[in-house]
């Protein structure tokens, strides 16, 4: 992997996602995510996500757009593959996909989804070209879960999107996965900020790197901030932190802050 | 940009396809697509329209609605319709979630018209048969409505190219959009609308033409070149890929002339203008007929649409 990269995700609705990937592709944020590895705050359904992503597609060029897809719906599977591909291809092959996978039914959809290019097969035997196909010759995928070493993950060529809370305070993933990201839930950019930047991004440097991870994914949760200044912090903040060295982050987090209007001029 | 501001006028059918003659990158043509959403909307249209098939090797574009989602995300203002949208192949669940998805990012924007499709293979693929599509399309409006989906309230049209689809429109009160009839056809879809919908007031009824205006004859060569080739494709999936090019080339001759309204700007509206004086009040313009040659030739047929076309229409 070519180091650590930040991606942001929103607990909210299609509007906030899309004032997310505004917000993100201005500040140069890695890529976005439009649901989110749990359940608990998305009742949309993968159409409903795909069409945001498509949106997101459309309005963004640069940043990468990462697409939740649960497979609850057990007859919308090529409709699915048509839709990620079509994605893909406008958005020039910035599209991932977050593979939440509640049992192995939803497992088996998302391995045709990812095989669906090589032909759909019909009842009768038939073999069918789904096309277009997607510009990225493999998708880039996860699978969200609660350790790295996960079985279904390894099944479908995916890294693993695990949230900070769900892995042990001390450990190391045994098995080196295509991809691994670390999940941190923030409140508030804002409220990160009034606590103490640093020693909160400090924690985060630490858990990222302890589990070498690739990535770390924040979702934030809709508040009385504006989508848009939370992630103008959030980025300012955090993004220093994932450059790789020791020194000189949390100087360029300071004066981010600083720059976005925030703490003492 | 309209003579009279009660027409509803948008332009069609974008489709994403390459070609044998003119292999492309996907992602240039969905690169393309962006741009003409933003002209579309920057030319006064009301609605930009995909149409829907599966399995083309061209890369006929096979999610209508994920295609209006990305005009929609790339514009402000224009509605982004599906005609078709073929219903029976997409489940209720899908449906409800882009159009909630809809909703939220692009409120009141999303048109689908609904179609049954035809292509046997289509219906195999998500477990059903072509006997099964009126069926399943039945249920799957009734379920719309019984939802009070915000698209029930004049977006979800019935695309209608046989009495039966006018029985179906009808019978639930949605708009019908029929699709590039004659004149006598026209007439008689709308006189059995009137009759099977009974009193009471009627919602705006739709029409989709195919047109290309051009200035010059080289312009009118083009297009008619492009449609008769957008029905060689289509042919090919009608008679089977095995067709012979003289029955390919018959059929799309035949396609071509009996749909084709084309000529100077002024001379497109005339022809357009007896639909308009028979009630049709919605007008779904196709300009694109797939595979795109010239970028140039399709934006001065949509220019010369929304500049002379459309303003030499009149109601009443």
């Amino acid at each position: 992997m070519s180091g650590q990269r930040l991606s942001i995700g929103v607990h909210g609705g299609a509007a906030d996602v899309l004032a997310l990937a505004d917000a993100a592709e201005g500040e140069g944020v890695d890529a976005i995510w439009v649901g989110e590895p749990g359940t608990a705050h998305d009742a949309g359904g993968d159409s409903y996500r795909t069409m945001i992503a498509a949106a997101v597609a459309a309005r963004t060029r640069f940043i990468r757009i990462g697409c939740a897809l649960t497979f609850g719906d057990p007859d919308s599977t090529l409709r699915l593959s048509e839709d990620v591909a079509m994605i893909d291809q406008a958005a020039a092959g910035r599209l991932e996909l977050l593979l939440v996978l509640a049992d192995p039914a939803c497992e088996e959809r998302a391995g045709r989804l990812l095989s669906a290019w090589r032909g759909w097969e019909t009842s009768d035997g038939r073999r069918l070209p789904v096309t277009p196909r997607p510009m990225q010759p493999s998708l880039p995928r996860l699978v969200a879960a609660r350790e790295f070493d996960d079985p279904s993950a390894a099944r479908l060529g995916a890294g693993v999107l695990a949230g900070c809370d769900d892995l042990p305070a001390r450990g190391q993933a045994r098995t080196r996965v295509e991809r691994r990201v670390i999940a941190f839930d923030v409140a508030s950019a804002h409220e990160l900020l009034a606590d103490g930047s640093i020693p909160a991004v400090a924690r985060m440097r630490e858990i990222a790197n302890q589990w070498e991870a690739d990535e770390v994914a924040i979702w934030l949760h809709v508040g009385e901030h504006a989508v848009a200044d939370e992630v103008r912090l959030l980025s300012r903040i955090v993004a220093p932190g994932l450059a790789g060295g020791d020194t000189q982050w949390e100087m360029l987090a300071e004066l981010g802050a600083r720059a976005a209007g925030f703490g003492p001029a | 940009m309209r003579g009279d501001d009660r027409l509803h006028v948008g332009v069609s059918a974008w489709t994403m396809q390459m070609s044998e003659r003119h292999p492309r990158h996907w992602t240039s043509l969905y690169s393309a697509l962006l741009d003409y959403g933003r002209r579309a909307e920057d030319l006064g249209f009301d609605s930009f329209w995909f149409a829907e098939h599966h399995f083309w090797p061209s890369g006929y574009c096979p999610s209508p609605l994920a295609a209006a989602a990305l005009i929609a995300g790339a514009t402000e203002r224009i509605g982004v319709g599906a005609s078709v949208l073929l219903l029976a192949q997409h489940s209720l669940a899908r449906v409800r979630q882009a159009i909630r998805a809809f909703e939220e990012i692009a409120p009141g924007r999303l048109v689908i018209a609904t179609g049954l499709g035809w292509s046997e293979e289509e219906f195999a693929a998500v477990g059903l048969t072509v006997e099964d599509r009126g069926r399943v399309v039945n249920e799957r409006l009734d379920a719309l409505i019984a939802d009070g989906e915000p698209i029930v309230a004049g977006r979800l049209w019935v695309a209608t190219s046989a009495t039966t689809a006018v029985k179906r429109a009808a019978s639930r009160r949605l708009p019908i959009l029929t699709s590039g009839p004659s004149l006598e056809t026209a007439r008689e879809m709308l006189r059995r609308y009137r009759e099977l919908a009974g009193d009471g007031s009627l919602p705006t009824l739709g029409v989709q033409l195919d047109i290309w205006p051009a200035e010059d004859k080289a312009g009118l060569d083009h297009g008619r070149r492009m449609m008769n080739l957008s029905w060689h494709n289509y042919a090919r999936g009608k008679l089977g890929w095995r067709a012979t090019d003289a029955q390919v080339e018959e059929y799309s001759n035949w396609r071509t002339d009996s749909r084709l309204l084309s000529g100077s700007p002024e001379e497109v509206a005339a022809k357009i203008q007896p639909y308009v004086d028979l009630g049709f009040r919605a007008f779904v313009l196709r300009v694109n007929y797939g595979v795109i040659e010239s970028r140039q030739r399709l934006d001065d047929a949509m220019r010369l649409t929304a500049e002379r076309v459309i303003p030499s229409l009149r109601v009443g």
